[in-house]
């Protein structure tokens, strides 16, 4: 009874919280993106895997209209709970405090390990002291930093180690209080020791955020991963629940790929 | 085993570069031996008597203060306004072409036509003052200003720009919360090397500040006033061929560096905290 129910919940959670429709990048002249179509499931962790180059982290950065800062052109719809993020309407600043990103060097920015926990509240407005104090209280613990940085708030972030960094990029995503969590290779510049920690932690969170992670390793994917999405030259080759991907994938490329003939 | 050529280019090189530290040295230990003398309670606090052959120079300490601080309240804003623009908003069109060669083009103007000009549209509206002292000077390290500004913005990461957006943070705030900070020991430093240049600049504050007989403190912004520089200029010029005035040039040359090394050796303070604060001891 009790898993039929939970069965019951997990697939009512299913509907995709974002989801994209013809979605076309270019850079100059480089096509990244070609006509992609994939849905994001609310509350689990999404894999984009694919090999580098693939336009992976391009996708990722769709989902958060930072594309268009780095320069990029788009076409199509990107919705977001159903609203398209690209409309004229849409605010980029408004959509990047719902959809949260950690990137794959991890990115202290220059001052204390509090104001970078507290930045993002208080570009939002937030003064009074007692909220910061608490807000960076509770996201350090989240990420499970409080008890090693409690005594050295006022530190500069810069004296954490990778690892340590990392968890405070994704502390410091957390207290925005996004629905959704991006990570562009959040592990690729850290040991496996700091690896397992972060990937520990984004299961532990994947039950209040939903959580998409590029990553060019399949092993992390088969880890992590509910649902993937397998990018191949700009154009998803299949997506779907990750255990029918990783067991019986439909496309032979995908087949290749899991095997590790190319990456 | 190393050539004997690359070893006589390291020989040369290293001579070369002991000449300017030889002659920063050479500089200071002769005004020290010469002026150290002079330096005394009176000289420093008192009034010149005798058209600068005696007493102090406590006017033209004042007057140096005052110039230049103010100057500085005006090149600094402008500086790093204009430096953001061509950092972080100018597109790469005509108009900011335009824009970066004037900047270069001011920098290459003359002191003292820089003087003829804030004497000529200054001078005539507010007198010869600290004012049109002040704003002369910013005329003159202008350019440094905005072009210390720009590079030490362009110098910051992109990541961290990218870490601000993607907290939902508008252009502006990132620009202000984070690229400013991370910018800050850079822009500290030129902006103090504009200040060294205005504190010793004598030609435009000739023309602009005026030059009489400094007998009071200046109390307004709209009065004259003597700077060290064009004090040294004055008594150096016309009665240093006593020696009691070649005595008073000296020591007062003396105080200009100290003045001078009393802003600079805060600053870089100042630029250290920061860096340690910003990168901890990875900075």
């Amino acid at each position: 009874m009790q898993a039929k129910k939970t069965l019951l919940r997990r697939a009512l959670e299913y509907e995709p919280i974002l989801r994209s429709e013809r979605l076309n990048v270019w850079y100059g002249r480089v096509h990244a993106l070609k006509d992609v179509d994939v849905i994001i499931p609310s509350k689990r962790i999404t894999a984009i895997m694919g090999p580098s180059g693939c336009g992976k982290s391009t996708l990722l950065k769709a989902f958060n209209r930072l594309l268009e800062v780095e320069g990029a052109r788009i076409e199509g719809k990107v919705y977001f709970r159903g609203a398209d993020i690209y409309s004229g309407s849409a605010d980029p600043n408004a959509i990047r405090r719902k959809i949260g990103m950690v990137f794959q060097k991890p990115i202290p920015l220059p001052m204390s390990i509090y104001d970078n926990v507290a930045y993002g509240l208080r570009i939002g407005g937030v003064k009074d002291r007692r909220v910061l104090d608490k807000a960076v209280r509770e996201n350090l613990e989240k990420v499970g930093l409080w008890e090693e940085v409690r005594d050295r708030l006022r530190d500069s972030a810069f004296n954490l180690s990778g690892g340590q960094q990392q968890r405070l990029c994704i502390a410091r995503a957390l207290a925005v209080e996004p629905e959704v969590l991006l990570l562009d290779e959040p592990t690729s510049s850290l040991d496996p020791a700091s690896t397992k920690r972060i990937e520990d932690l984004l299961i532990r969170l994947s039950r209040d955020y939903t959580i998409v992670v590029v990553t060019h390793n399949v092993h992390q994917a088969m880890r992590l991963a509910e649902h993937v999405v397998f990018i191949f030259e700009g154009r998803v080759v299949e997506q779907g629940e990750a255990e029918r991907i990783f067991e019986n994938p439909k496309s032979i490329l995908t087949r290749a790929y899991i095997r590790g003939d190319f990456s | 085993m190393r050539r004997g050529s690359e070893i006589l280019i390291e020989i040369l090189t290293w001579l070369a570069s002991l000449i300017p530290a030889i002659l920063a040295g050479a500089i200071i230990s002769f005004l020290l031996f010469n002026g150290a003398s002079t330096i005394s309670w009176k000289f420093i606090t008192g009034f010149p008597e005798k058209g600068g052959l005696e007493g102090g120079i406590l006017p033209a300490i004042m007057g140096s203060i005052y110039v230049s601080a103010l100057c500085m309240l005006i090149a600094a804003p402008i500086g790093i306004g204009a430096g953001t623009y061509l950092a972080e908003y100018a597109p790469e069109n005509v108009f900011t072409k335009v824009v970066r060669f004037f900047v270069e083009l001011l920098a290459g103007i003359p002191s003292i036509v820089i003087g003829l000009f804030g004497y000529a549209f200054l001078v005539h509206g507010l007198g010869f003052s600290i004012l049109s002292g002040a704003i002369a000077l910013a005329f003159m390290i202008l350019p440094w200003t905005v072009r210390v500004s720009e590079e030490a913005i362009r110098a910051v990461p992109r990541e961290y720009r990218y870490a601000s957006l993607a907290l939902g943070a508008s252009k502006w705030k990132t620009i202000r919360s984070v690229v400013y900070a991370a910018a800050r020991p850079a822009i500290i430093t030129g902006l103090m090397l504009g200040l060294g240049k205005a504190i010793g600049e004598t030609a435009v504050v000739m023309m602009t500040a005026g030059m009489g007989v400094a007998g009071y403190i200046p109390a307004s912004p709209l009065d004259p006033a003597r700077t060290l520089p064009v004090h040294l200029y004055l008594i150096a010029g016309e009665i240093a061929n006593t020696s009691e005035g070649l005595r008073m040039a000296y020591g007062t040359a003396l105080v200009l560096i100290a003045l001078f090394l009393a802003v600079s050796i805060p600053s870089i303070m100042l630029r250290n905290y920061f860096t340690r604060r910003l990168y901890g001891d990875a900075g």
